[in-house]
């Protein structure tokens, strides 16, 4: 038997206990250690009600956006101290993927609603730009049902690419103008792609990173569609892709099946694209062949994560599913 | 006694501490539920500063707890119980597994009808292998059924003397996973006649209790003690999904992994 299989806890360290009881619970591993404030945000729920809360994004003057499946306001906005500043939106019942991209100095969002089939580009202020349809001419989809998008990320030239994480696991590379000009992933690569995201790290060679969620697995790709790499994250139900700074983040859903396990926590890829720390989850420990050991939560601060936003500060807000209808979370870098 | 027994006395679940966060349950790390012979446990909880406190009699209580230091050797039915302690946190709730000891090796055995094609794991064998499934039902050491009557004919070896047989299966109501509502035992005489040796069908109490389970089910039929080499298991799944549930009308399915035999 390996490691896996058996652990032996050896973890104990005395100086803690003889500390008493008191604490500030800090969660997180290594250089990315996090303070808990599960009351960031001060909404009144009444006014801003929220069912399941599943992407954020920032703008250039710090607002943040959210999108959530409430169509009494599918987008909410929150300014970095937890205030919500206004919503908007009541006709995205699948409202889901949220990317922010600025295009000549304006910035826009796109929303992936996978009840709708569509992907919508609207402006901060929710007026609709453009509704990228289902890829009817893509030669992989039979019906609109089929296209089931949930995130959308823009290439360098300003085309926009769709996961199709809830439906064929197809990502489609639309021209602004709507036009489906590539198709690639799909279910030979891709189990639940739920997530997409350009990775300009190594600025001389972008590369498409997606989350094959149910696979435990991230997936890269070269701007031309074709594979390049698989980082496997056992344990790991990965969501989105939120490359910030030199890292990789991710809120985890689950570590474990079944789908409403509320077993999640935060994952942080280092510029290797190796596990570094896991807020509310193990330590990620390597077997001698450097494959990871499967990852758990440890700590019961999120049920089922569904993404972060990390600000200029390295703070992660964490969005939640099916957790209660809980505002965003605040993990605090400390 | 020392600091850490203090610690983990003070902290058995259930006990407050002023941190509003709990621990997860610590990680069983066991190659199946089911073995021959023997067996080793281990408990994993990757995060620095915490203990593990197991025991295997099941009992309910804060007697008889041991620091976890490494692997455990069982060579008997266990009930595990573990809980996680960190100061800085509320102890874990338990993380329970009933270990449980093959009796009779099967040499053979044979399903029918044949598992659905999504989940035929590896055919009848799935069924006496003591390879237990996990909560991935696509791990492969599941076998699945929708709406079908199963007859499991196991073939041991030589004259077993048998007094128990177990029905390891699944529950969630959620994702139309329900345990079977009957089940049926038969030996086979010198004259190749069928006879009945025990029967049991799911009460409306045990019914109504299927949709509020999530995990793995287990079924135990007494029989007067025997010896047999030939048992038929026939095994009637839950039915129809009821008024209420987003399936409803469909047929729920049935997940088996294991029956044993002792």
């Amino acid at each position: 038997m390996d490691r896996r299989t058996f652990l032996a806890s050896s973890l104990i360290t005395t100086a803690g206990m003889a500390a008493g009881l008191p604490g500030d619970p800090i969660i997180g591993h290594g250089n990315f250690k996090y303070r808990i404030n599960t009351n960031w945000c001060s909404g009144n729920p009444q006014q801003y009600p929220v069912k399941n809360c599943h992407e954020m994004v920032i703008d250039h003057t710090g607002k943040i956006y959210m999108t959530t499946d409430d169509t009494r306001n599918n987008i909410v906005i929150f300014n970095k101290d937890g205030k919500i500043l206004s919503a908007w939106g009541h006709e995205y019942p699948g409202a889901h993927g949220l990317t922010l991209h600025d295009e000549n100095g304006e910035e826009f969002l796109y929303i992936a609603d996978y009840e709708r089939h569509q992907v919508i580009k609207t402006r901060l202020d929710g007026t609709v730009v453009k509704v990228f349809e289902w890829p009817a001419d893509a030669g992989v989809y039979g019906s609109q049902t089929e296209f089931k998008p949930t995130e959308t990320a823009i290439a360098p030239n300003g085309d926009v690419v769709v996961a199709d994480g809830y439906g064929k696991n197809y990502i489609i590379q639309y021209g602004q103008d709507g036009s489906v000009k590539k198709v690639f992933g799909g279910p030979e690569h891709l189990k639940n792609a739920h997530g997409i995201a350009l990775d300009k790290r190594n600025k001389a060679n972008p590369q498409w990173l997606v989350t094959s969620r149910a696979d435990n697995k991230l997936k890269i790709f070269d701007m031309n569609g074709g594979v390049t790499g698989s980082v496997d994250l056992p344990g790991a139900y990965i969501c989105r892709p939120v490359v910030h700074g030199s890292e990789v983040y991710f809120a985890v859903l689950i570590s474990k099946l079944p789908w409403d396990s509320q077993s999640g926590f935060v994952l942080i890829l280092n510029e290797n694209n190796r596990p570094v720390s896991a807020p509310g989850g193990s330590s990620p420990i390597f077997r001698a062949d450097g494959t990871l050991e499967p990852l758990y939560q440890t700590v019961q601060v999120f049920k089922h994560p569904h993404d972060v936003l990390v600000d200029r500060d390295d703070n992660i807000y964490v969005t939640q599913w099916n957790s209660g209808s809980v505002y965003p979370y605040r993990l605090e870098r400390v | 006694m020392n600091n850490l027994l203090k610690l983990a006395l003070l902290l058995l679940p259930g006990t407050a501490v002023s941190q509003s966060f709990r621990l997860s349950p610590p990680q069983i790390y066991v190659e199946s539920r089911f073995f021959a012979d023997s067996t080793t446990v281990g408990f994993g909880f990757e995060m620095e500063g915490s203990s593990v406190f197991y025991k295997l009699d099941g009992k309910n209580g804060s007697n008889g707890f041991q620091h976890y230091t490494g692997p455990v050797t069982i060579k008997h039915a266990a009930d595990l119980k573990a809980y996680a302690i960190h100061p800085d946190f509320w102890s874990s709730e338990m993380a329970e597994l009933h270990l449980i000891k093959a009796g009779h090796k099967l040499k053979g055995g044979t399903v029918t009808p044949s598992p659905d094609k999504q989940y035929p794991g590896a055919g009848a064998r799935t069924l006496y292998d003591l390879k237990s499934g996990s909560n991935d039902l696509r791990d492969g050491k599941w076998i699945a059924y929708q709406g079908d009557t199963i007859v499991f004919d196991a073939e041991l070896t030589g004259k077993a003397k048998l007094r128990r047989i177990m029905i390891s299966s699944m529950a969630n109501y959620g994702s139309w996973v329900l345990p079977p509502r009957e089940i049926s035992v038969q030996t086979k005489n010198t004259r190749g006649q069928w006879r009945n040796r025990a029967h049991w069908t799911a009460s409306a109490t045990e019914l109504a209790d299927m949709k509020r389970l999530s995990g793995f089910w287990m079924k135990a039929l007494k029989i007067a003690a025997l010896r047999s080499d030939t048992v038929r298991i026939r095994i009637i799944p839950f039915g129809k999904l009821p008024e209420g549930h987003p399936g409803a009308g469909s047929p729920a399915w049935l997940f088996l992994d294991e029956i044993l035999f002792q």
